[in-house]
């Protein structure tokens, strides 16, 4: 066999493919160029005109890897070339070579047009493109063979590049879908090169490209017609939907209502004693699984507002001094016999001037201070201590508020306090710790090993309270991100899961969730060792990226509570293996899910708004535009999953 | 030279459970002009392309030039040209590139002979295969069939879809180019008029068997029709190689193969007053193999 010749027909037979390919692939490129030209940046072309045909190029080389075969394939025309003295197998393995090669010489060609005009003008490339320029050469790869494997089997252009490109997003998806341990697979996988995702389009390809070669040997023919392929892809489109639908839409809304957007804004979600209330404002009432708000806001009655007249407030404030709550939004709520009292740490800071143009707070104040409510929702000042020798004014600020039971842990910078609150909600200080939190910090050993955290010693608190708030205090105070991070994250919620004797605890990061057992503990240290991993699925990661670790996410009695924006999920961490039990998610992207609370029957009462921005023509003949946002809001009462 | 250009040998095909060929035993001598007889879906195609190596067969053996078909199967394709039925080639080439690429494939090719017989079919380079005629077409996939001087050419059907004139035309070209080179040719066919003046050799299949084979002279001379008017007693089924019989009124004709004095005095005894004896053409011949009743109608009768 003469392979020039083979080779020459080969090329002459894709030539009109090859030529419209490289048209539409260049025409974004080149008109960037012109572009550039015209604005006297030269003539190259970078970016988005780039990524554009890079992804388009997947498309098309599946065209071409039909276009390559269907001339040979045709029913009547195979015998012709098959009663050649050639090995049906090398004649095939030719073909698939010369049509790869030139289906990576259209879709490089745009690249390599961006690479040299960019290199010739000065311009650099992003390592990010370049990652996602070999992510799509490689599913290119894999979708030439594909469909190559299927014109090898269908013998028509149409139906085979149809279901190419369908087997194709199957195994592009399905790894990410299905909850793979696959450690290095991860929402933003075309950015990043990853094994796993190298070795499905690699594995993939060389797999179609062996069957393809025994297929055309052995004459296989697999017969399709059109309506056929329409209802399997009709199907498939079905199928795929209730696996969306049950990714995205398994937990059952109960009810919803819209709220005013202004409290929505505002968004958290308190439990004070037996009673939730939104915004610190109204009462939730969720009786028969239905949303009622009850407006418990009424003016203070004369004597009330005699009352909190008369009283001293506890710091005046001076005139430099800003005031930042902690928590901003959440409450720390005790109740005593009848009267419910709140707790906040008020800190005050400077702005001190860092730069030329920028300044940086200087906190200098710092109280503890009880509050009773008074008339449902107004807070009548108690009692403060001051903990302003806990702040290091050298140090990043941040700072935590913990109660467990009458006692109130205070939190600041490397610093803790033990508060007690007395029985007509005073204050009084236990004890003082400066640089108490020294020994904690947020080590990532390793997996196979047993580690060990220095016990929080508080005394008259419980054994397993201390183990908890070790574990919070490590992971979630003594944080990377601590300043970012939400009020509940520490305040509210807990990372430790106690079942019985068992504690374990679990830690967030954008990869999946990894579980931990609490092995032993004693007045020194509590001993800690991984257990498991559940990385997150692709569509978990989809439209909004789950989830960075200051994203606000509990535990409670045996379940994961993780949300952000878009979505809710809810896990089973007291499994064998940590189980996904059910997901909310609402595809609008201005959707931001701001808290939510889980009730005492177990439904989940979620608080979210929706932002839409508005642009007007100003009517200052200054500005050209005018914005605005129209806020929603709404409040939904979930169903919880089991 | 080997004496036997095809030698099959017990050869079973089926298309899943659908048996095309079951049992064929052929052979070929070599430089002759064989005519493959069958109707269409008789199982020609499918013979051939199992001779090509192109499929598996469920049993049985064939050797070509002394090669073992599916063993050697391209040792064997490059010894023999091959067109198949309606054959269909790259209409994006020209006859020029077309010709070029299929040499690629054979150590041997000729192509200053395939230049000669370029003009000899009244072919042009330039033409794209997809411009030209039937005719052309046909001319073109013999020309590719022989360009590297094939011991053996199998022509499956080649003139098929073929008008009179452009039949006639290509068989010519057959005749001219292949007879006086002692090159073994197999033509299958179920159109009898064609193969009759070039066929030296003749095979019938028929119901995935070949119902008979030999020298085309020898089976012209060896069926006979016999027309008479019968005893009422008259049981023809007893006659051996009895192929059909038919009646006519009072009289029955009676198709018999192998014919001789013995059988016509079996015929003679069942006759009221003698008969009249007719060789057959090819076409009838075949009638008689393919859809003769061999007596069977009327002993039911």
């Amino acid at each position: 066999m003469k392979t020039g010749r083979i080779i020459h027909q080969q090329i002459m037979q894709l030539k009109w493919h090859f030529l419209a390919c490289l048209g539409l692939l260049m025409t974004l490129p080149i008109e960037e160029a012109i572009i550039n030209l015209k604005d006297g940046e030269g003539f190259y072309a970078s970016g988005l005109s780039l990524g554009i045909p890079v992804m388009a190029g997947t498309l098309l080389a599946g065209l071409i890897a039909c276009g390559n075969v269907q001339a040979d394939l045709d029913e009547r025309r195979h015998i012709f070339w098959r009663s050649k003295p050639v090995g049906a197998k090398s004649f095939i393995a030719l073909k698939y070579m010369v049509g790869l090669f030139m289906a990576f010489l259209v879709i490089s060609a745009p690249v390599l047009f961006g690479l040299i005009s960019s290199k010739v003008h000065g311009e650099k490339f992003d390592r990010a493109f370049v990652a996602l320029i070999i992510n799509f050469q490689l599913i290119s790869l894999l979708t030439y063979s594909v469909c190559f494997f299927c014109n090898a089997l269908v013998r028509k252009t149409a139906q085979a590049w149809l279901i190419g490109m369908a087997i194709v997003c199957f195994l592009l998806l399905v790894p990410f879908v299905l909850p793979f341990r696959f450690k290095d697979i991860s929402g933003d996988f075309l950015l990043i090169a990853s094994t796993v995702y190298i070795a499905i389009t690699v594995g993939a390809s060389l797999a179609a490209f062996i069957v393809s070669l025994f297929a055309v040997n052995h004459n296989w023919h697999l017969q399709t017609n059109l309506k056929g392929l329409l209802w399997t892809g009709a199907t498939m489109i079905f199928l795929a939907m209730l696996l969306f639908t049950r990714q995205v839409a398994n937990i059952k809304v109960l009810d919803e209502i819209e709220i005013d957007a202004e409290h929505a804004y505002i968004g958290s979600l308190n439990r004070i004693s037996d009673s939730v209330l939104l915004a610190s404002t109204f009462e939730v009432d969720t009786n028969n699984q239905k949303i009622q708000l009850v407006n418990s806001f009424s003016p203070p009655s004369e004597a009330l507002q005699k009352q909190r007249q008369g009283i001293q407030p506890f710091y005046t404030r001076e005139k430099d001094h800003y005031p930042e709550p902690f928590p901003r939004y959440s409450v720390v709520s005790y109740c005593i016999g009848e009267q419910l009292y709140t707790f906040r740490l008020n800190s005050y800071y400077i702005r001190e001037k860092v730069g030329k143009n920028s300044w940086a707070p200087k906190y200098k104040k710092a109280y503890i201070c009880s509050y009773r409510l008074a008339e449902g929702i107004y807070r009548v000042p108690v009692s403060a201590l001051d903990l302003a020798d806990c702040i290091d004014e050298k140090k990043a600020w941040k700072a935590g508020l913990r109660q467990i039971d009458d006692k109130l842990i205070i939190f600041i910078q490397d610093s803790f306090a033990v508060i007690q609150i007395k029985a007509d909600g005073s204050l009084e200080l236990v004890e003082k710790r400066i640089n108490g939190l020294k020994g904690y910090s947020r080590h990532l050993s390793d997996r196979e090993k047993i580690f060990k955290i220095p016990m929080m010693s508080i005394d008259g608190v419980e054994l397993n309270e201390r183990v908890k708030l070790t574990v919070d205090v490590n992971y979630g105070y003594h944080h990377f991100y601590s300043s970012w991070r939400s009020d509940n994250l520490f305040c509210e919620n807990t990372h430790v899961d106690i079942d019985g004797d068992k504690i374990s605890f679990c830690l967030l990061d954008e990869g999946g969730i990894q579980r931990y057992d609490v092995v032993k503990w004693d007045e020194e240290y509590i001993y800690c060792k991984f257990r498991d991993e559940r990385p997150f699925t692709f569509l978990e990661q989809m439209f909004s990226l789950v989830t960075t670790d200051n994203d606000p996410w509990f535990l409670q009695d045996g379940k994961l509570y993780v949300y952000e924006n878009q979505k809710l999920m809810v896990f089973d961490i007291r499994s064998n293996s940590i189980r996904k039990l059910g997901h909310f998610e609402r595809l609008r992207e201005d959707y931001r899910i701001r808290d939510i609370e889980v009730l005492d029957n177990g439904d989940i009462l979620l608080c979210a708004e929706t932002e839409k921005r508005i642009i007007t023509k100003s009517p200052d003949p200054n500005r050209k535009y005018d914005d605005y946002f129209i806020r929603k809001g709404y409040l939904s009462l979930l169903k919880n999953p089991e | 030279m080997t004496i036997t250009a095809i030698e099959i040998k017990d050869l079973h095909f089926s298309y899943g459970r659908k048996k095309v060929l079951t049992g064929v035993d052929l052979d070929v001598p070599a430089g002759s002009i064989f005519g493959f007889l069958g109707r269409n879906g008789a199982g020609k195609t499918t013979l051939i392309k199992t001779l090509l190596g192109l499929q598996k067969p469920s049993g049985g053996k064939g050797t070509i030039l002394g090669l073992d078909c599916f063993e050697n199967a391209l040792e064997v394709r490059k010894r023999i040209g091959y067109m198949a039925e309606d054959q269909q080639m790259y209409g994006w080439m020209r006859v020029g590139q077309i010709i070029n690429w299929v040499a690629g494939f054979y150590p041997n090719w000729d192509m200053t002979f395939t230049n000669k017989l370029v003009d000899i079919l009244r072919l042009s380079k330039n033409t794209k295969v997809k411009a030209l005629s039937k005719g052309q077409n046909s001319s073109l996939a013999l020309l590719l069939a022989l360009g590297h001087h094939p011991e053996l050419v199998i022509l499956d059907d080649p003139t098929l879809g073929l008008d009179p004139i452009a039949r006639k035309d290509f068989l010519r070209h057959v005749i001219e180019l292949l007879q006086s080179n002692n090159v073994t040719v197999f033509f299958s066919s179920h159109l009898l008029y064609e193969i009759e003046p070039v066929a030296d050799h003749i095979a019938i299949l028929d119901g995935g068997v070949i119902r008979k084979t030999g020298k085309t002279e020898d089976l012209r001379d060896s069926v006979r029709k016999f027309l008479l008017n019968p005893k009422p007693e008259a049981d023809f089924s007893h006659i051996p190689g009895l192929l059909d019989v038919m009646h006519s009124g009072e009289s029955v004709s009676v198709t018999v193969e192998d014919c001789t004095d013995e059988k016509r005095d079996q015929l003679k005894l069942f006759s009221q007053n003698g008969f009249t004896e007719t060789a057959l053409n090819l076409d009838e011949i075949f009638e008689a193999y393919v859809i003769g009743n061999k007596g069977q109608q009327l002993a039911a009768g």
